[in-house]
């Protein structure tokens, strides 16, 4: 097997070789090229690359609940008199008991067995000061962790930006419709997949194959010292070599071709990706589910939730002895008003958080916010910075300068063994 | 860098337009003619499909049914002789951004777009008088669910946010007051089985005020007191500087490319909010100097649209297959389904490995033949400047395909 993969690595390499730039190899699943951006000193930083910490065998894996995930509906106040009479028809009736007047949806039994196993961390109350309640500032701020700053970059992108830089486009992988905001850096790339096929072009049945062609553009990318400060040409050589290194990566595993939610598919390919073992840091899993539940939430975000349950289970399962390097992370722009608006809920600020894996101290941690003290919108008020997760995973997990990345200095949670 | 003329006059279209136009840059002599032939709108209309009206919500929500609209959309941009009305279009559809994604019927997304079409080079108020009460926008942004019995602040928020005056002009009280006096009107869906019903004085699939669902007594918004209905709150915006500004200013990164100084941004909405004329506002950043400046030139990134209809002016038949829309979701650039209300990503998220490998894909938009050396390929592909390295690519190539290929997806075409 591994020779066959050599053979198919070494004929992609070659052809891609002709008429480029791009010609070492070496049959290690790694490809090196021979442009090889200088390091560089981050313009907005002042740091080189690697002063914000190193690359480690860990890896982060993000689920973004677009839309806005009810929080209430995940993490369930039972106890509380206040969330039933503001859900109405739409709370959640027989929640997973995890003690304390707590419990979770009914449909995340997987996670409620990690959470006895002392696997999950459950942070309540995370969310923004000044909410806004639009999706997009939301989000925007979710994805940048620096609201006020109009450079464009995502938290994981200036983590990528502090660490490798452009040498490694694959430690930043999305796997959605598309890149994702919280990946973009400065100065690094991120990949962006939608399944196991990679990063292929489609191409008219007129035209020679991929191989070859990509081969001939890869000409385009700086040579040597040519060109080298050439944003597009720069791009260029990025995408040929990442596109190389996941088609080896990918090579021989099978197609998770199922009629499943997207969100199945994504986790199992992200567990694929940390298995294949191509250095990538950062997964962020994008544009599954709409948890936009204005309308109809009963129906809609229980099937979410099982959806994400059985996803779970399967990217655990999935990752077998690789299990004990990732931690998973959920995101989403805010939670949902406690006041059920007739048939669904409008957008909402705090809401609950998990940290999933061996390397988390499992418990609750934050601090539920109060269903009897709301906001001005009638919305909770968060407990939790959701920098302070943030802080907590670049610090205590991938052992980053977290306060650099995030401009500021955040609480660190303790959530990491 | 000083670009030739040429570069110039392509850069023009470019801008005032969707993609290249090759044929139209060499049978223009000067920028300033460019700016001219680009900025009229008297030639013919596109021809545009009509589709039948759905019969009720459940033969509405079938998403095959975009096609026709992508096909026909994406052939208007590629042969439509009025260019800025197409790069307007298109502009008003990222900025009143509304994706099949939610509102599931194709029918409502193409009425919208007709409506879009019909006010692009037109006036901006009826524009946002339009789309304020459009029926794929008030699935879109829940404003068919806005009633007395249950303020929903969505489209309240994003007018404000995205569509007039941008953040920081406006409280969460005024939201939430806007919301209230907006709240009314409903989409005439045929056999609806909802508090309205069918309505069977309008027609099926108008946006219809249901005066008992409005919510009455006095909203204070944006400091202005009284029974405000609707169509208020709109007007009540349109009153605002900061909307002239914030559009004007939007539209100038659109058409120019950089960022200009506030004395530029404060002087075009002058222009503008004179009577909210959208071609004036076209023509005063057309004929600004900034315009055809250096830093202008190649100063975006070329999104994939452009590319596809650059591709298509170039190296097709005229024809578009059904398939380019597919090429187009892949890339998270479809017509019709911006990933979200702020619209369309822009600029360097489009140089990311993703984008670019997938930019391959838009050669469907090709018919196969017809060209052969170098020289024909950058002239179809619509470049004029550059460099030694792209042309020496190009005549390496041996197949017409592979030249077609590599000039479409060169570091220069990647710009716009």
């Amino acid at each position: 097997m591994r020779d066959e993969i050599c053979e198919l690595v070494t004929r992609r390499q070659f052809i891609a070789g002709l008429g480029s730039s791009m010609l070492l190899v070496a049959c290690s699943g790694r490809t090196v090229s021979v442009f090889e951006p200088r390091q560089t000193t981050d313009v907005t930083t002042g740091v080189k690359p690697g002063l914000l910490g190193s690359p480690t065998d860990r890896v982060l894996v993000v689920v973004e609940m677009g839309g806005g995930n009810d929080g209430l509906n995940m993490v369930v106040p039972y106890a509380s008199d206040a969330y039933y009479d503001m859900r109405g028809n739409i709370a959640v009736q027989e929640p997973i008991d995890l003690g304390d007047g707590v419990g979770l949806n009914p449909e995340l039994g997987f996670v409620a067995d990690e959470y006895e196993a002392g696997r999950v961390a459950l942070i309540e109350g995370v969310g923004m000061p000044d909410p806004d309640l639009s999706h997009f500032v939301s989000m925007a701020s979710w994805w940048s962790a620096k609201p006020d700053s109009s450079d464009g970059t995502g938290w994981l992108g200036r983590y990528l930006d502090g660490t490798v830089g452009y040498t490694e486009p694959l430690a930043g992988i999305a796997i959605g419709p598309g890149p994702s905001r919280a990946l973009l850096g400065s100065s690094s790339y991120a990949v962006a997949i939608r399944d196991e096929t990679g990063l292929n072009p489609q191409l008219p049945g007129w035209i020679d194959s991929s191989d070859e062609l990509v081969g001939m553009w890869s000409g385009f990318a700086p040579g040597g010292a040519e060109n080298e400060n050439d944003p597009v040409r720069r791009a260029i050589g990025t995408a040929v070599e990442a596109r190389d290194q996941l088609a080896t990566a990918l090579d021989g595993t099978v197609a998770a071709r199922t009629r499943r939610p997207s969100i199945y598919n994504e986790m199992l390919l992200a567990a694929r990706l940390i298995n294949s073992r191509i250095g990538t840091t950062v997964i962020y899993i994008h544009g599954s589910g709409d948890f936009d539940t204005h309308l109809d939430q009963a129906a809609r975000h229980t099937d979410l939730m099982a959806q994400f349950n059985e996803a779970l289970s399967a990217f655990w399962r999935e990752l077998g002895p690789n299990a004990g390097k990732v931690t998973l992370l959920t995101a989403s722009e805010f939670g949902r008003r406690p006041k059920e608006n007739g048939s669904g809920t409008d957008h909402g600020t705090a809401a609950a958080h998990m940290l999933i894996g061996p390397k988390v101290a499992g418990g609750r941690y934050g601090e539920p916010p109060s269903l009897n003290n709301l906001d001005g919108s009638g919305n909770l008020v968060h407990t939790v910075d959701y920098r302070s997760v943030y802080a907590t995973i670049l610090d205590e997990f991938l052992g980053a300068d977290a306060d650099t990345i995030l401009g500021k200095s955040y609480e660190r949670l303790g959530v990491i063994v | 860098m000083a670009y030739s003329t040429g570069e110039r006059i392509a850069h023009v279209f470019r801008r005032l337009g969707m993609g290249s136009y090759p044929e139209l840059v060499a049978s223009t002599s000067s920028a300033s003619d460019a700016i001219a032939r680009a900025l009229d709108i008297s030639g013919q209309a596109p021809d545009v499909i009509e589709m039948d009206v759905p019969l009720d919500r459940e033969s509405a929500t079938d998403i095959a049914q975009l096609a026709a609209p992508v096909q026909s959309w994406l052939s208007s941009m590629i042969l439509s002789p009025r260019t800025i009305e197409e790069r307007l279009t298109w502009f008003w559809h990222n900025h009143f951004a509304t994706a099949i994604q939610k509102v599931r019927m194709p029918y409502l997304l193409w009425r919208q777009h007709l409506t879009i079409r019909q006010h692009a080079t037109g006036s901006f108020r009826d524009l946002l008088h339009a789309i304020a009460v459009d029926p794929a926008m008030l699935f879109y942004l829940d404003g068919g669910r806005n009633h007395s019995g249950q303020i929903n602040e969505n489209f309240a928020r994003e007018v404000m946010e995205l569509h007039t005056m941008g953040p920081g002009h406006y409280t969460q009280t005024d939201i939430t007051e806007a919301a209230k006096a907006l709240t009314g009107w409903v989409v005439n869906v045929p056999y609806a089985r909802t508090a309205s019903g069918f309505l069977s004085e309008y027609e099926p699939w108008e946006a219809v005020y249901v005066a008992f669902r409005h919510r009455p007594g006095s909203t204070t918004i944006l400091g202005s007191t009284g029974e405000h209905d609707p169509s208020d709150v709109i007007d009540l915006l349109l009153e605002q500087p900061a909307t002239a500004n914030f559009v004007a200013a939007k539209m100038w990164r659109d058409l120019v490319g950089t960022e200009a100084p506030p004395s530029t941004i404060q002087a075009l909405a002058g222009i503008f909010r004179d009577n909210y004329s959208v071609m004036a506002l076209a023509q005063a950043i057309a004929v600004h100097p900034d315009f055809l400046s250096d830093e202008a030139v190649r100063a975006k990134v070329r999104t994939p649209v452009e590319r596809l209809v650059s591709i298509a002016r170039g190296f097709g038949d005229g024809e578009v297959n059904e398939r380019l829309g597919f090429t187009l979701h892949e890339m998270a650039y479809l017509p019709f389904n911006p990933p979200s209300p702020a619209g369309y990503p822009s600029g360097r998220v489009l140089l990311g490995p993703h984008q670019l490998i997938h930019s391959f894909d838009l050669l469907a938009a090709a018919s196969p033949g017809g060209w052969e050396t170098t020289a024909d390929v950058l002239f179809r592909a619509g470049l004029v400047d550059v460099s030694d390295q792209t042309r020496n690519l190009i005549d390496i190539a041996v197949e017409p395909a592979t030249k077609a290929a590599m000039a479409v997806n060169s570091p220069e075409f990647a710009l716009t």
